[in-house]
């Protein structure tokens, strides 16, 4: 991993009972972008936060820099984001975003890192969502998405963050995963909010609430990408986060799903109803264990 | 597949062979705990390991070692005279602290099995709740056996508190199933020895919901289970462990505690099982039922075995004919529901045999935890 000097200046957005939150801002940005050999261009989306993600331009076209913060990173987390990031760059699933750079770790200790990726066309899926997708192509989202995570899944790679806005509708009309979690290993545990995990309001599993051995598995991306499933069918998540975070916790540990997709989708098969209620069930080990057993059951369905 | 015969420290290979002959029982299971690692020449004293399997061997019964590593973090173990002949640790016995130590002593284990020519079955640590430090271990100890052979058996060994621990046992199981391993052998352990054993409906439920999940993805064996085993039965273990000892038919802390007075394990074995009552009653209990009804005892399949060879394989027809009533039922909702019914005729025929005198145990023993563990499995099924 390339590494330069310790950058003394960056931002801090000040959290509840004091705690400070590093920002991947200006500086972070100026030496990522120096440590990796590109050009800045500007951002991609909303600014500010503890992830910055960037346009920039390489000697070989256009690519997305993204740029974290780190004010908790131990050496072993980042020896594991570091291990992620090759395997994310050894890989050309059209179905993962593929990283195209090291992972950059800026300073010593570590206060930041970035790596670049592939520039996508199309949107983010949490823009897509709302109107009531078809099953075809609910199914499409499904195959696309459990064809990426299952070749992490089977190099011991969990993703721990699926939502709308880490995966891609591409043009072609196919999907691509974003944001693997290597970047969760990095972020401060307090920006979740949720539990030991990472994740995002609305989009957790079960697993996410958990520690020791319990924490996400290849079965709780299953959990996740039905979630996102659900949601493309029926307009919302199974387990809305409606503002408390006690109350959403409570729902997320019971998988307390507000409308069952049989009542939810009449119109769709049994075996429809199955597969996405399989992929939510409250027990992992009930779900597909992991997203090849899940494209193994899709394979099977109209 | 429908018994397995656990290990004790009596030898009865005899018995065994002509249980698997039978077709009374799939499989045999030895573990340190009960059988001598090295040869000793004392009459009377179980042959080692290797004679033993090669004994069993010949006579066409599968065998297991099961390294029962749980048992080490039971409160006052003390029968290990035969458990420290076993090269089963790098560093200190029973320290699973480190990675490195959890390593050496996975490989040990399957080294051991491989010196013995048996399927590899992992060691784990026995756990009192879902999640934990212990987990944690746990789930590492499984993690390197099923790396280092993708089709070794894993086991969950708990407490009754460990099986009633809700979304935390499902999320430990869940994590163990991730591994995909070849099979499972899944224990309760009693801090009590006592039989029937004593549990919980919400330990029941945890273990039927446990089996459920993971007999979808390979065979489970309910070690030690006997009669107690049978929700977890319904809910799609595949074989059940038992014997002619209560060490055989149930995990309990007692069972490995320092010897007094001699072996103290040969009484059980006098209880007669009652099919109709999914459970057993006493010698002098099924003679008084016997002489007041014999009707009544005859349609509850009682018996009166002469001797304890003839109590265990009236024991072992009896749990098979349990067992088998339930696994040759292909669907889950048909053998939940088949035992659904067992639980309730027993429980009217306990009524019936308390007519005719004081029984030692009851209802309440037998059926009542094992019935309403089985109901919430039901519920949570939505049947």
């Amino acid at each position: 991993m390339a590494k330069i000097k310790e950058v003394r200046t960056f931002r801090y957005l000040v959290l509840g009972r004091g705690r400070l939150l590093a920002v991947a801002g200006s500086e972070l940005i100026e030496r990522a972008a120096e440590l990796l050999g590109v050009t800045d261009v500007g951002p991609i989306g909303a600014v500010g936060g503890q992830k910055a993600v960037r346009r920039v331009r390489t000697d070989a076209g256009d690519a997305v820099m993204k740029v974290i913060a780190v004010t908790s990173a131990t050496s072993a987390s980042l020896v594991r984001v570091g291990r992620e990031v090759e395997w994310l760059k050894s890989r050309s699933n059209p179905h993962v975003v593929r990283v195209i750079s090291e992972l950059a770790v800026i300073g010593d200790p570590a206060v930041g890192a970035g790596w670049l990726e592939e520039l996508l066309d199309g949107v983010d899926l949490g823009t897509r969502l709302g109107p009531r997708w078809a099953w075809s192509e609910t199914r499409a989202l499904i195959q696309d998405v459990a064809s990426g995570l299952a070749e992490a899944h089977r190099s011991g790679i969990v993703h721990r963050d699926l939502s709308p806005n880490n995966v891609r509708c591409l043009l072609s009309g196919r999907f691509k995963i974003m944001d693997f979690g290597f970047a969760r290993y990095m972020l401060e545990p307090g920006v979740t909010a949720f539990g030991q995990q990472p994740g995002t309001a609305g989009y957790l599993s079960p697993e996410h609430l958990n520690a020791f051995s319990g924490v996400p598995m290849p079965a709780s991306d299953v959990f996740c990408l039905g979630i996102l499933a659900y949601q493309a069918l029926t307009g919302e998540p199974p387990i809305p986060f409606l503002g408390d975070v006690d109350e959403y916790i409570g729902r997320v540990r019971s998988v307390e799903v507000s409308q069952d997709i049989g009542n939810a989708r009449p119109d769709l098969t049994r075996e429809q109803h199955t597969l996405i209620r399989r992929m939510l069930h409250p027990q992992p080990a009930r779900r597909f264990i992991d997203a090849g057993r899940l494209l193994d059951g899709l394979a099977g369905m109209a | 597949m429908t018994t397995w015969i656990e290990d004790s420290p009596r030898n009865l290979p005899q018995w065994i062979s002509e249980s698997v002959d039978a077709g009374l029982a799939a499989a045999t299971v030895i573990t340190p705990w009960a059988t001598p690692w090295r040869p000793h020449n004392v009459r009377g004293l179980k042959p080692h390991a290797a004679r033993r399997i090669g004994t069993l061997r010949a006579a066409g019964v599968p065998v297991f070692f099961d390294p029962m590593t749980h048992v080490l973090q039971m409160a006052g173990i003390g029968d290990d005279r035969f458990y420290n002949e076993y090269p089963l640790w790098g560093g200190n016995r029973g320290d699973l602290t480190s990675p490195a130590l959890r390593e050496q002593h996975v490989i040990q284990v399957l080294r051991v099995q491989d010196a013995l020519d048996v399927p590899h079955l992992a060691p784990t640590e026995l756990l009192h709740t879902g999640l934990s430090q212990a987990s944690s271990r746990a789930l590492d100890l499984a993690r390197r056996a099923a790396a280092a052979d993708p089709s070794v058996l894993l086991p969950v060994a708990g407490t009754t508190e460990f099986w009633a621990s809700g979304s935390a046992l499902d999320a430990h199981v869940g994590s163990l199933a991730s591994l995909q391993p070849g099979g499972w052998v899944v224990t309760m352990v009693h801090a009590d020895r006592t039989m029937p054993t004593t549990t919980t409906a919400e330990a029941i439920h945890g273990l039927c919901r446990t089996v459920r999940a993971l007999a979808d993805l390979g065979p489970v064996h309910v070690s030690h289970g006997d009669f107690a085993a049978l929700p977890a039965v319904a809910a799609g273990a595949s074989s059940v462990g038992t014997g002619w000892d209560q060490r055989q038919r149930s995990c309990s802390y007692g069972d490995y505690g320092a010897r007094v007075g001699g072996s103290g394990f040969g009484s059980w074995n006098q209880r007669v099982a009652i099919r109709g009552l999914v459970g057993s009653i006493t010698q002098n209990e099924a003679t008084v039922l016997q002489t007041r009804d014999p009707a009544l005892f005859a349609a509850l399949g009682g018996g009166c075995p002469p001797d304890p060879r003839s109590t265990f394989n009236h024991h072992l027809r009896v749990l098979v004919q349990l067992v088998g009533g339930l696994t040759r039922l292909p669907d889950p909702q048909d053998r939940y529901e088949a035992l659904v019914d067992l639980y309730r005729l027993a429980t009217a025929n306990w009524t019936l045999v308390g007519r005719h005198g004081r029984f030692t145990s009851s209802a309440a023993d037998w059926i009542r935890p094992f019935a309403d563990g089985l109901a919430l499995y039901g519920a949570t099924e939505g049947w």
